[in-house]
C-alpha cells in the first residue's frame, strides 16, 4: 500500500541480533517454562505483522533500516531472550494476524493490532502498551454546517453521514459502536478512504492517532501515506475523547506462560517509563 | 519648542524611523529580533495611557453634547458609523467577486495553506467553542475593571457611554464638575502622550525591525492575489477618505495627506489604533481644524465601533474561503459576508482573542465554510496586512469625524 514495496521484501528478512552473554543460562535452565522453552530451544522469536509500512509503528527508512515503536518493542523482546528475531509482515490485513498466531506460524503477534472482542476469542491478549487515541478525520466543508463552529461529534452520528474505515481493521467495529446511526463504509486501506473524503465522496474517515499523526508530522527519511499533500486545506483532525484503542501483543491462547512473561516485559517497560519515552517519540510529545 | 523637540515631533522623523527600522529587519534579522522587546514596550506605554483617555474623551462628550441639548448628533453619529461601515463592506464585496483572490490557486500556494491550517489547529485544541453568547459576555461584562484589565474595548466604551449620558442628564453643578475633573485628566494625558510621542521615530524604528525581521515576504508571494486585492482596497478606501475629508474642511487633498501623514505612519508602524490615538486627536484638532467636541467623542469611540480596515479584512477573506473551497456565492451568502463582516469587523478591534474571529466561522458555516480556516487567514495573514488595515481604521475615523463636524451655516438647522 505504501511506496516502498522494494523494502518490505527486504524486512521479511531476519533481523540478525546479537545473543548476550548474560541470558545464555536463561536457556539452559530446565525448569523453564515448556512455551517460552520452545522459542528459546529454536532460537529464533518469529513475530507476526501486517505486510505493509504502517508508521509509526513498524516501516522501512529510506535508508533500508526497519524501525517503529513495534520493531524497536520486538527487538528488545528478542535481545532478552536472547535470540533472534524474525519480524515476518506476512499478514494481509489485520484480522489476519490472531490467525496466524492461533495457527502458530508465530510466536506473538506484535503489529499495530487493536485488542478487541472479537480476535480475543481466538487469542490472547497481553495488556495494552499504548492506548491509541481514536481520531476523526473530517472534510471539513462537508462537515461545516453540521459542526457550526464546534466540534460536536454526535453531530455526525446521523443516517445521512458516511464515515470510511479501513476493512478488515477494528476501526469497522468501533465506528459502529461511536455513531451507530452513520453509514459505515469499508475502504481496502485508509489511504483509498481518504482519496474518497478528499473527493468530497465522505464526511469523515475513523482512524488511530498514529495514522494521522504521521500525516501532520512527516519525519525524515520515515515513509509516508500515500495522502495528496494539501490534504490539510481539506481535512480536519478531531481526536474523539474517551474511547481509546488499546495496541496490544497476541499470543497462542495455550501459551499462558509466554503471555506473563510478556505481561511482566509490559508492566516493567512501562515503570521504567522507556514504554512512554518510545511512544512519545513516535506519536508526538507528552500524551497526557 | 527647543529644535531637537521640533526634530523628533516632526512628521519626518516617524519616517526616517519606520525606513530605518525596516531596513534594519531586512538587513539583519537577529538585530531586529533582538529589538522587540523595545519595541513592545513602547507600544504598551502608549497604550497605558491611551485607555483613560478613551474613557474621559468619550464620557466627557457625551456628558458636554447631552448638556448642551445636542442629544441628536449620538443617532447622527450612528448614521455615519452605519452608513461607512455598509459602504466599504460593500466595496470590499464587490471587489473580492470582481477579482476573485480564491480562485486557481497552485498546488504550493494549497499546501503552504494547509500547512498554516495544520499549525493553527495545533495552536487552537482546547479553545472553548465560540458562541454569540461568549461575544455577549464581553460587551456587557459583570465587572468593567475585569473587561478593562482584559482589554475589552467594547464594554469599556458601553460603560463611558452610559456615563456620559448619567452625566448628562444629571445636569448643574454635580455634573460640570465632573465634566471639568475628567477634562483636566484628558488634558493631562494628552500633555503626558505628547511626551511619550517624541520617543515616536525610535519606537517605530525598534517596531518595524521586529516587524520586518519576521519575514512575511513568503506569505506575501503565496497569497499575492489575496493580498494585492485587500491592500487595492484599502489604497481605493483611503483615496475616498482624502476626497470626503477636503470637501468637508474645505483643504486641498494633497494637503489633507499631508497634514494626516504622522497618525497614518504612527499607524503603520504600530499597527494598533489604540496606540494611534492621540496622534490622530491632535492632528483632527490641530492641523484639520475640526472642533475638539466632534474629535474627542469620535475617534475614541470610531476605534471599536468603526474599523473600515477590520471589515476590508474580513469581507475579502471570507470571499476568498468561498471562493476557494469552490462554494457558491448567493443573495445569502454575500448579504452573510456583508452584515456578519461589519460585526465580527466591531468584535475583532473591540474584543482580542480569537472568539471574535471564530463568530465569522459560525455565521458562515451553513454555506460549508470551515470555520479554522476563516481563522487561519485572519490571523495568519495579520502580520501582513495590519499595518496597511490600520491606516484604514484610523483615517476612517478622522473621515467619520470631518463629517460629524457641524458645519458652520447648517450648525443651527441640523
Amino acid at each position: 500500500m505504501l511506496w516502498t514495496w522494494t523494502g518490505i521484501r527486504r524486512t521479511i528478512a531476519v533481523l540478525g541480533l546479537l545473543v548476550l552473554p548474560s541470558t545464555a543460562g536463561y536457556a539452559a535452565d530446565p525448569a523453564t517454562a515448556p512455551d517460552i522453552a520452545r522459542i528459546l530451544a529454536r532460537g529464533t522469536l518469529v513475530v507476526a505483522a501486517y505486510k505493509s509500512d504502517m508508521p509509526p509503528f513498524f516501516y522501512v527508512d529510506a535508508a533500508g533500516k526497519p524501525g517503529g515503536i513495534d520493531v524497536e518493542l520486538a527487538t528488545d523482546i528478542a535481545q532478552r531472550l536472547g535470540v533472534k528475531l524474525n519480524y515476518a509482515r506476512m499478514a494481509d490485513n489485520f484480522d489476519d494476524l490472531p490467525h496466524l498466531v492461533a495457527s502458530r506460524k508465530a510466536d506473538v503477534a506484535i503489529s499495530y493490532l487493536s485488542r478487541t472482542l472479537r480476535r480475543a476469542a481466538l487469542v490472547r491478549f497481553t495488556q495494552p502498551y499504548a492506548r491509541l487515541r481514536q481520531t476523526l478525520m473530517v472534510n471539513r466543508t462537508k462537515t461545516a454546517p453540521l459542526f457550526r463552529g464546534g466540534e460536536r461529534v454526535e453531530m455526525l452520528n446521523d443516517a445521512s453521514v458516511q464515515v470510511g474505515v479501513e476493512d478488515g481493521s477494528s476501526y469497522v467495529d468501533f465506528a459502529t459502536e461511536r455513531l451507530p446511526r452513520a453509514q459505515v463504509k469499508p475502504f481496502p486501506s485508509n489511504e483509498d478512504a481518504i482519496a474518497a473524503l478528499l473527493a468530497g465522496q465522505l464526511h469523515a474517515v475513523m482512524v488511530d492517532e498514529g495514522f494521522s499523526y504521521s500525516l501532520t508530522r512527516v519525519q525524515a527519511g520515515v515513509p509516508r501515506y500515500r495522502v495528496r499533500d494539501d490534504w490539510a486545506l481539506y481535512v480536519k483532525i478531531v481526536p474523539l475523547t474517551g474511547a481509546r484503542d488499546p495496541i496490544a501483543m497476541a499470543v497462542h491462547r495455550d501459551d499462558p506462560n509466554w503471555l506473563a512473561w510478556l505481561d511482566t516485559y509490559i508492566a516493567d517497560r512501562q515503570e521504567d517509563g522507556t514504554l512512554d519515552r518510545l511512544l512519545d517519540r513516535h506519536l508526538g510529545g507528552p500524551r497526557k | 519648542m527647543s529644535p531637537l523637540t521640533a526634530h523628533l515631533s516632526s512628521p519626518w522623523a516617524v519616517v526616517a524611523g519606520l525606513l530605518a527600522g525596516g531596513v534594519l529587519g531586512i538587513w539583519l534579522p537577529e538585530a531586529g529580533m533582538a529589538l522587540e522587546p523595545v519595541g513592545q514596550l513602547y507600544l504598551q506605554l502608549m497604550q497605558m495611557c491611551v485607555l483613560p483617555i478613551i474613557i474621559s474623551a468619550v464620557t466627557a462628550s457625551i456628558a458636554r453634547l447631552i448638556l448642551g441639548d445636542s442629544g441628536a448628533a449620538l443617532p447622527r453619529l450612528a448614521l455615519v458609523f452605519l452608513t461607512g461601515l455598509a459602504a466599504t463592506a460593500a466595496i470590499a464585496l464587490a471587489a473580492g467577486l470582481l477579482f476573485q483572490p480564491g480562485i486557481g490557486l497552485g498546488q504550493d500556494q494549497r499546501v503552504f495553506l494547509a500547512n498554516e491550517i495544520l499549525q493553527q489547529d495545533a495552536a487552537a485544541t482546547g479553545q472553548p467553542a465560540p458562541s454569540l453568547w461568549l461575544l455577549a459576555q464581553m460587551v456587557i461584562p459583570a465587572n468593567v475593571i475585569r473587561a478593562a484589565a482584559e482589554g475589552h474595548m467594547l464594554a469599556l466604551l458601553l460603560f463611558s457611554l452610559l456615563l456620559g449620558m448619567g452625566l448628562g442628564k444629571l445636569g448643574g453643578e454635580q455634573s460640570l464638575f465632573a465634566v471639568g475633573v475628567l477634562d483636566a485628566f484628558y488634558n493631562a494625558l494628552v500633555k503626558v502622550m505628547g511626551w511619550i510621542l517624541l520617543g515616536l521615530p525610535f519606537g517605530l524604528f525598534a517596531l518595524m525591525a521586529a516587524h520586518t525581521a519576521q519575514g512575511g515576504i513568503h506569505m506575501f508571494l503565496m497569497l499575492g492575489k489575496l493580498v494585492a486585492t485587500l491592500y487595492g482596497v484599502a489604497l481605493l478606501v483611503v483615496a475616498v477618505l482624502t476626497l470626503l475629508i477636503a470637501r468637508r474642511t474645505g483643504l486641498g487633498p494633497l494637503a489633507v495627506l499631508s497634514l494626516v501623514r504622522q497618525p497614518l505612519f504612527t499607524a503603520f508602524g504600530t499597527g494598533s489604533s489604540i496606540a494611534t490615538l492621540p496622534a490622530a486627536l491632535r492632528v483632527a484638532e490641530t492641523g484639520l481644524g475640526l472642533s475638539r467636541q466632534t474629535t474627542q467623542m469620535v475617534l475614541p469611540l470610531g476605534v471599536s465601533l468603526y474599523p473600515l480596515g477590520n471589515v476590508v479584512h474580513v469581507v475579502i477573506s471570507s470571499l476568498f474561503v468561498l471562493q476557494l473551497y469552490g462554494l457558491p456565492i448567493g443573495l445569502q451568502a454575500g448579504l452573510v459576508v456583508t452584515i456578519g463582516g461589519i460585526l465580527v469587523a466591531c468584535a475583532m478591534s473591540g474584543a482580542p482573542g480569537i472568539a471574535s474571529m471564530a463568530l465569522l466561522g459560525m455565521l458562515l458555516a451553513p454555506f460549508g465554510v470551515p470555520v479554522e480556516v476563516a481563522i487561519v487567514l485572519l490571523v495568519a495573514l495579520d502580520p501582513v496586512l495590519d499595518p496597511v488595515l490600520t491606516v484604514v481604521n484610523v483615517y476612517g475615523n478622522m473621515g467619520a469625524a470631518a463629517l460629524m463636524e457641524p458645519q458652520q451655516k447648517e450648525a443651527h438647522h441640523g
